[in-house]
């Protein structure tokens, strides 16, 4: 840590000399290095004037840094947003809010526009799964904050797009294959080309990859797990230990295995583009057993976006967009405890969850622009979506194969409507004012409006300063309202409404040539958290009598709005370049006091969520054909546990990660390589996995994966 | 449902007559939307702080600097995206410690600008989208001796011949400049500026 804080001050030294030294043209530099967002008010606006805290990383930073995954390019190089590893999946939170175990469902995915998050339980991935190939990104833009205004649910903590490079920017062939050894391999093809269409101009990119990981064999503790309730004898966890005992190395069941493809063609106003996606994976604690290669999990998406945008006048724009999303998930889950699965499946069953959303819809818009000089915009918009969800769950016994039925089967259609208008006024040039609302009607859940408001001053030069208030939600998820299982829970159903935030916030960011600082305070209330919950007698015994539970269910949950949040706190970040451009540096840190509260029970914190997270990064471009050098530094505090509560009060240490790359071009023309060298302090996660110990001590943390090295090779042809 | 069923026939009814009013619209005036990716207001900034460390600006401005918007009348994007560059230069006070002057010109012949321009003692030039290649490069051509800085929209119009242009890779703004058309244009920019851009020879 010392040796990184020397490293930073000289940079941050280095960086502001240079002001003096460059003077000449640090004004234009900074200029330049302005940030460009279009998702916080669909518009491209600088990210300094935008009505939204506004992030966006670029490609080149990306490619520096040895950036894999989208999770890595937040944890590493934004401000706000922050991811936890639990194995190879990314838990998305923000600003000292993350909800663990949501699949990134409060925070919503765009790429070019489009919203990844599903109909069935608005999962959206930023791992392995997020299925963009990372050489087609050209920026990703952080909304951080509420931002369901123009864009319905899901977008609580914020809104994540990702923007595709353009065909100029990505002209001919590539292939790439990289390798974090010796665990896995990617492979993909990429190509990008400009042409006339139809009289006009066309481009056309596309990438399609092949991931595939196998490891890494990472230790878990040896111990004796507490003995089979059901048949009160210690039961199997995997072939290598005997009865009882859980733990070993996890070799068989650690994999990865992802296939993607993205293209995007544009044509005059036309927009096409086309996703698909197909992501398994499987780790030694995600079963009953340990180490099972047969447990896994898959996704498969698969989008289709056609947009068309016209100017009717001076005053008229106008798109219509189409789209249809196809989104299947399948969970296998085995365990040979008699306890985890049905009555009579004493030696084990495969637990399967399927699960399936099929969506379409039209979303028009129109922009005015009254004053014909963009002083005076209004964004108007309606999006309506058909939806068909279902999902169901089998007990498969372990000997026979044999399956009693579906439990909590559905099948749904639904329909959802979201109008959304925006006004954008300059009434000045140093005054900005945004107001906006959207309204979401959805037969699922019901109705939800979702204003904001915010101002934008640039009192001098360089400076601007943002008050924002904004409101977003969470529709309830299929599997919140539908799903039901007679022995242990009953449906949410129309109890359920969807989750809010409300959020307040000022931040000032003030530019000096090419150094830019930037710093916030945040406040936000979140209600109706949906959380499971037990039934008291007098409701259990209704569920029985209305046949919702089996008679003699001893006890039954249902997922029910209970929950609320609180938090405030501050997001600080500086960033800068020096020496014509070839040295860049950035670090931002955010601290957040939170408190989760349930009716009844006092408040307490967040399980996961680091009150102080952070990240510090730097990279020197040599000169001529010298490799670029990069290194990134991210930072999490002392967190709670994913099981911690107040009768168990469990906390995870500091995590530091250190990312250090060296990136350049090889002997041919096109051909260049990049190495990475990935450390981390802390060998353990803020995850408590494995069956209960028999000596009733705490379980054990999932592990990390501290130190792993990486080389990459790209080869563009026909540029 | 719970009382949406109202809400939600009257959204979905908006919705059908949206999409046929779009619909109609569209077929009423087919001009697909310019892929404009840099903000005007941005672009304006930096053209403007590009003209700063022109060498030649002093002598070709005189006392104020006239900053021309050309654009097309017939062409809505054009007009549209010229509006937004005025609005911004409105707001300019000088540069380099002379008063900017916003002129603008609707389009009719490469000749006619280019004797505007000469005439007018325009110091720099912004055209506005709407204009296609042979325009352009006939531009390019009419400019050919005339000292001022040229500069178009899009990234692409420099390849056909204006001197400077605007693109967006990164998410963030980039110029390209036309080097060859900057010499015969009497733009001379310093070695470290133009190593801020992308140099098109």
């Amino acid at each position: 840590m010392k040796a990184l804080s020397s490293l930073l001050a000289l940079a941050l030294g280095l960086g502001f000399s240079s002001v003096a030294a460059a003077e000449d043209t640090s004004d234009l530099e900074g200029l330049l290095d302005q940030d460009v967002v279009s998702a916080a008010s669909k518009t491209a606006e600088a990210a300094s004037t935008a009505p939204a805290m506004s992030v966006s990383i670029s490609a080149d930073e990306i490619r520096e840094h040895g950036i894999r995954t989208i999770d890595e390019a937040i944890n590493f190089l934004a401000m706000g947003m922050q991811l936890e590893k639990f194995y190879h999946a990314a838990e998305i939170g923000a600003r000292g809010v993350l909800l663990s175990g949501d699949v990134g469902a409060h925070v919503l995915l765009l790429v070019d526009g489009h919203a990844v998050n599903e109909a069935w339980g608005a999962t959206a991935y930023y791992d392995r799964g997020t299925g963009v190939p990372m050489e087609l990104i050209d920026h990703i833009e952080l909304i951080i904050g509420p931002g369901s205004v123009l864009y319905g649910s899901n977008a609580m903590l914020g809104v994540v797009n990702i923007v595709t490079r353009r065909a100029k920017d990505f002209a001919g062939a590539h292939v790439i294959v990289e390798s974090e050894l010796p665990i896995n391999l990617r492979a993909a093809l990429g190509y990008g080309r400009e042409f006339r269409w139809f009289g006009q101009d066309a481009e056309l990119v596309l990438e399609l990859e092949q991931f595939e990981q196998r490891g890494p064999t990472l230790d878990y503790p040896i111990y004796e797990a507490v003995p089979d309730p059901v048949t009160g004898v210690p039961r199997p966890y995997s072939a290598e230990q005997p009865p009882g005992i859980w733990g070993g190395p996890g070799d068989d069941a650690s994999s990865i295995s992802g296939s993607a493809g993205y293209l995007r063609l544009r044509s005059g106003g036309l927009q096409i583009g086309l996703r698909g996606m197909l992501y398994r994976r499987s780790h030694p604690a995600d079963s009953g057993n340990f180490d099972d290669p047969d447990s896994f999990v898959r996704d498969r998406w698969l989008s289709a976006d056609i947009k068309y945008a016209v100017t009717l006048d001076e005053m008229l724009q106008a798109s219509v967009r189409l789209y249809g999303d196809h989104y299947d998930f399948r969970q296998d889950w085995l365990s040979f405890g008699a306890a985890d699965c049905l009555e009579g499946q004493d030696s084990g069953c495969m637990w399967r969850l399927m699960g399936r959303g099929n969506w379409a819809g039209v979303e028009p818009q129109l922009d005015i622009d009254w004053l014909q000089d963009h002083s005076l915009v209004t964004l108007i918009g309606v999006d309506g979506r058909i939806k068909n969800v279902g999902s169901d769950v089998n007990y498969y016994d372990y000997l026979d194969g044999s399956s009693e039925g579906p439990i909590g089967a559905f099948e749904k259609n639904e329909q959802a409507l979201g109008a959304y208008v925006q006004n954008t006024y300059w009434p000045v040039s140093v005054l900005g004012l945004n107001l906006g609302a959207r309204f979401d009607a959805d037969s699922r859940f019901g109705h939800a409006l979702s204003p904001r408001a915010a101002a934008t001053l640039l009192p001098w030069t360089g400076a601007a300063f943002k008050l924002i208030y904004a409101e977003a939600f969470r529709a309830p998820t299929a599997w919140d309202v539908y799903y039901t299982d007679p022995r242990s829970q009953i449906a949410g159903g129309s109890h359920i409404e969807p989750e809010g935030v409300r959020s307040l916030e000022a931040s000032l960011e003030q530019r000096f040539g090419n150094q830019r600082v930037f710093a916030g305070v945040f406040r936000s209330w979140w209600q109706d958290l949906v959380l499971l919950t037990e039934l008291n007698d007098q409701e259990l015994a209704a569920a029985i009598s209305s046949g919702e539970l089996l008679p003699d269910t001893p006890a039954a949950n249902q997922l029910r709005n209970v929950s609320d949040i609180d938090s405030y706190g501050i997001n600080a970040g500086y960033y800068g370049a020096a020496l014509g451009g070839s040295l860049r540096y950035g670090l931002s840190l955010t601290h957040a006091v939170t408190r989760i509260s349930e009716p009844g029970g006092a408040s307490t914190v967040l399980p996961v969520a680091a009150p102080t997270s952070g990240n510090a990064r730097i990279s020197f471009s040599l000169p001529n054909e010298l490799p670029t050098l990069a290194l990134a530094a991210r930072f999490v505090s002392r967190r709670p546990l994913d099981e911690y509560a107040p009768d168990n009060e469990r906390y995870a240490d500091p995590q530091v990660e250190l990312r250090a790359a060296v990136s350049g071009g090889l002997l041919l023309p096109g051909l260049s390589y990049r190495l990475t060298a990935n450390y981390a302090f802390l060998d353990v996660g803020p995850y408590a996995v494995g069956a209960p110990p028999l000596d009733e001590s705490p379980r054990p943390l999932v592990p990390v994966d501290t130190f792993r090295l990486g080389v990459g090779l790209q080869y563009d042809l026909f540029p | 449902m719970r009382g949406v069923d109202a809400a939600s026939s009257r959204l979905w009814l908006l919705l059908r007559r949206s999409c046929a009013a779009l619909f109609i619209l569209c077929l009423a005036a087919p001009v697909a939307a310019e892929d404009v990716s840099v903000p005007v207001s941005l672009q304006m900034e930096l053209l403007l702080k590009v003209a700063s460390y022109d060498k030649n600006l002093k002598q070709r401005a005189g006392e104020r600097v006239r900053v021309a918007v050309v654009f097309k009348l017939d062409d809505a994007d054009s007009a549209r995206y010229a509006g937004q560059a005025l609005k911004a230069l409105s707001e300019v006070d000088d540069v380099s410690g002379m008063p900017v002057e916003a002129l603008s010109l609707i389009y009719s012949d490469a000749a006619g600008l280019a004797r505007f321009t000469r005439e007018g003692g325009v110091a720099v030039l912004y055209v506005a989208p709407g204009f296609g290649e042979t325009e352009l490069e006939g531009i390019a051509q009419a400019l050919d001796g005339v000292s001022v800085l040229s500069a178009g929209a899009l990234a692409k119009y420099t390849l056909r011949g204006l001197v400077l242009g605007f693109d967006l890779a990164g998410g963030k703004p980039k110029l390209w400049v036309h080097l060859a058309r900057a010499r015969r244009q009497s733009v001379e920019l310093s070695s470290s500026v133009l190593k801020l851009m992308r140099v098109i020879e």
